[in-house]
């Protein structure tokens, strides 16, 4: 057990200061009063507004028909504060109701008055936006959210660093990744500087994909590699499997398959401990992949094979087409094509847009056409399982074969 | 048939009975307490039943959350029976109420007068504050802090990154012909975090001696501040000078148990 510095103990004891101090504190000072009093009246606040909106967020016509922002009792901080929290916690599950809240709040901020009100319903409902994949909407709120963390010198930086990481995640969606990059750099060192660690985390994990997908893989994996030291120090498995996974896969793309290999297997192995059996029929996946670039077709193969029907087993559509394709390429390129025109016909992808349907449609056709003629090669279903796996970044790219011309 | 207090105040403010039974219900499941079932409700509000302590607890709990009024426990129940046994279970029931609205503010004291004193110290030892301003510029971090208490992960972290971005705006706002020094600008180095570690061991050992008992505190402010012998200390408690060995010995070690308790918190 810690014990303190007994010398360092008896310092402080003989030390005039200390007892100075030890009087001041045992005074109650007045500014102690003030912010008592302070709390008491947000934690007032925040308690009616608990009373007040608990039992209309059970559902959003519930909340729609209780006409909030027009009821004079739901005038206060409090409420701005309980709506943002409530939007926060149900983005990824229902976006819309989360963006709904913050357009509660946002009124009721404005009729309040209050600009820490106001940015904070801003900022929340950049969030909620980005979910539903408005992320022009989004980066309005955003600027207009970090105009209005002008109050507090204080507290300004941290919470404007929270405008830029999701600033910088809305970025990295619609690929101006220069951009990401750069700004969750900077979210990450204002959430160092103000202890955040967690926040840090996700912020450097944007600044890696950034990387990572702009093709600068060494620099991608130079950060993943500090956010798996940061998460295995702080006990974060959960980024931890995911951070190593990230970094697996750049380092396929460097071709480092060694090092891609031992961050999958400690990943695969984290994920089992989790229970999460989709993450970890992704990583079999990426395993097989690792043998299949490393030139070991035979065995990646029927590695591929294994990983694709567990995909298909846990309803994973869209990874179970991907790795398909994967297999066949590896079996095609084998020069053993047997089977592979049965598996590609039960292919069956699935996007949010009738468009990518379309494109997707597209692709498939083109590939099932040059099976049934005995002309497909590795390259086109290399080329077809490309245009897929990018289709949700381009969802307008039409798909246009290239192979062998 | 006698009209229950409960029964009165549902009537008064023209509630359902099940309307009461699903809150109480909501927030036993969100407050991990046990709930009450239709049927009990009903005898305890027909006064068929007497409610125990936890069925109190949450339908006191229900009521304020529907109405929005404060009630008390002994609004809608009778807390004052004639045989003893009962009056411990309403200081059970008013104790565990108080202790919960309590329990927030007492933490917030001690986060204010501790760690105030290590922010005040960073403000100005390593930013050359006046006194003063130093105390002004950590209230208005605690007032700011107490805004987004919902979002801060690391408070420790967070109220010094805090100090650090408004100390460096009053120099800029004050003295804007002086620039920051170096060690103003760096967020992190292994000088300063070796000097906010020696602030932070300052103010938690401040702490601890305010905490400690009135007889130890000033047993160990006579020996080691004023450097008063045992015997002189002991004439001054009306004992003897062994017992004040002794004193000194059991004051320390409660002390260090202090100590330890408080940079568990902040760890």
């Amino acid at each position: 057990m810690k014990r303190y510095d007994e010398a360092k103990f008896e310092e402080a004891l003989r030390d005039a200061k200390t007892w100075e101090a030890v009087d001041a504190l045992r005074s109650r000072p007045a500014r102690l009063q003030e912010a008592l009093a302070l709390k008491e009246r947000i934690d007032s606040e925040d308690a009616a507004a608990a009373r007040l909106l608990s039992p209309l967020l059970r559902s959003p016509l519930r909340f729609r028909n209780a006409a909030v922002a027009q009821n004079p009792k739901a005038q206060t901080a409090g409420v701005v504060r309980f709506l943002c929290a409530a939007a926060n916690k149900r983005h990824e599950k229902r976006p819309e109701f989360s963006l709904e809240l913050t357009l509660c709040a946002h009124e009721i901020a404005q009729s309040l008055g209050q600009r820490f009100c106001m940015a904070l319903s801003l900022r929340e409902r950049a969030n909620a936006l980005r979910y539903l994949g408005r992320f022009t909407e989004a980066l309005e709120a955003l600027d207009a959210a970090e105009e209005m963390f002008d109050e507090s010198p204080a507290a300004d930086p941290h919470d404007v660093a929270i405008v830029n990481y999701i600033r910088a995640t809305v970025f990295v969606e619609i690929e101006r990744l220069d951009e990401a990059c750069s700004l969750s750099r900077k979210a990450a060192d204002v959430f160092r500087e103000y202890g955040d660690r967690p926040r840090e985390r996700a912020a450097l994990m944007s600044e890696a994909t950034s990387l990572h997908f702009s093709g600068r893989n060494s620099e991608a994996v130079r950060v993943y590699v500090r956010v798996v030291a940061q998460a295995r120090s702080d006990g974060d498995r959960m980024l931890l499997a995911h951070a190593l996974n990230n970094a697996a896969t750049a380092y396929i793309e460097l071709q480092e398959f060694d090092e891609a290999e031992s961050s999958l297997i400690e990943a695969l192995v984290i994920f089992d401990e989790l229970h999460l059996a989709t993450e970890k029929a992704r990583v079999v996946w990426s395993l097989a992949l690792v043998q299949v670039r490393r030139g070991d077709l035979a065995d990646g193969a029927v590695r591929l094979d294994a990983a694709r029907r567990e995909l298909e087993g846990l309803k994973l559509v869209n990874d179970h087409a991907l790795a398909t394709l994967d297999w066949a390429f590896a079996r095609l390129a084998l020069g053993e094509p047997a089977g592979v025109v049965g598996a590609c016909e039960r292919i069956v992808v699935r996007f949010e847009s009738e468009g990518m349907m379309k494109s997707a449609r597209i692709a498939l056709a083109h590939l099932h056409e040059a099976l049934a003629t005995g002309s497909a090669t590795p390259s086109l279903v290399s080329e077809i399982r490309t245009f897929l796996a990018h289709l949700p970044a381009h969802p307008n790219a039409p798909f246009i074969f290239s192979a062998g011309s | 048939m006698t009209v229950t207090r409960l029964q009165q105040v549902i009537e008064v403010h023209g509630l359902k009975p099940l309307q009461i039974v699903r809150e109480a219900q909501r927030l036993a499941a969100a407050l991990e307490r046990p709930a009450i079932s239709r049927q009990h409700f009903l005898r305890c509000r027909t006064g068929r039943a007497a409610a125990t302590e936890d069925k109190i607890y949450i339908i006191v709990a229900a009521m304020r959350s529907l109405t929005g009024l404060l009630f008390r426990p002994s609004d809608l129940f009778d807390l004052e029976p004639p045989v003893g046994g009962a009056q411990q279970r309403t200081e059970g029931v008013r104790r565990s109420i108080v202790s919960q609205e309590s329990g927030g503010t007492d933490r917030f004291e001690s986060l204010y007068t501790e760690y105030g004193l290590l922010l005040r110290t960073i403000a100005m030892r390593r930013y050359h504050v006046p006194p003063d301003d130093a105390e002004a510029l950590v209230h208005d971090i605690f007032a700011a802090y107490l805004e987004r208490s919902a979002y801060v992960r690391d408070v420790k972290g967070w109220l010094i990154g805090a100090i650090g971005n408004a100390s460096s705006n009053y120099i800029r706002k004050r003295r804007p012909e002086a620039q920051l020094l170096p060690e103003h600008e760096e967020a992190v180095d292994c000088g300063t975090e070796e000097r906010i570690e020696g602030w932070m061991r300052h103010a938690t050992i401040t702490a601890m001696l305010s905490r400690l008992g009135d007889k130890c505190r000033e047993t160990l402010r006579r020996y080691y501040l004023r450097e008063e012998s045992k015997e002189a200390i002991a004439e001054h408690l009306d004992t003897s000078p062994a017992y004040v060995l002794q004193l000194l010995v059991t004051c320390r070690k409660r002390a260090q148990e202090i100590l330890l308790s408080l940079s568990r918190r902040k760890e």
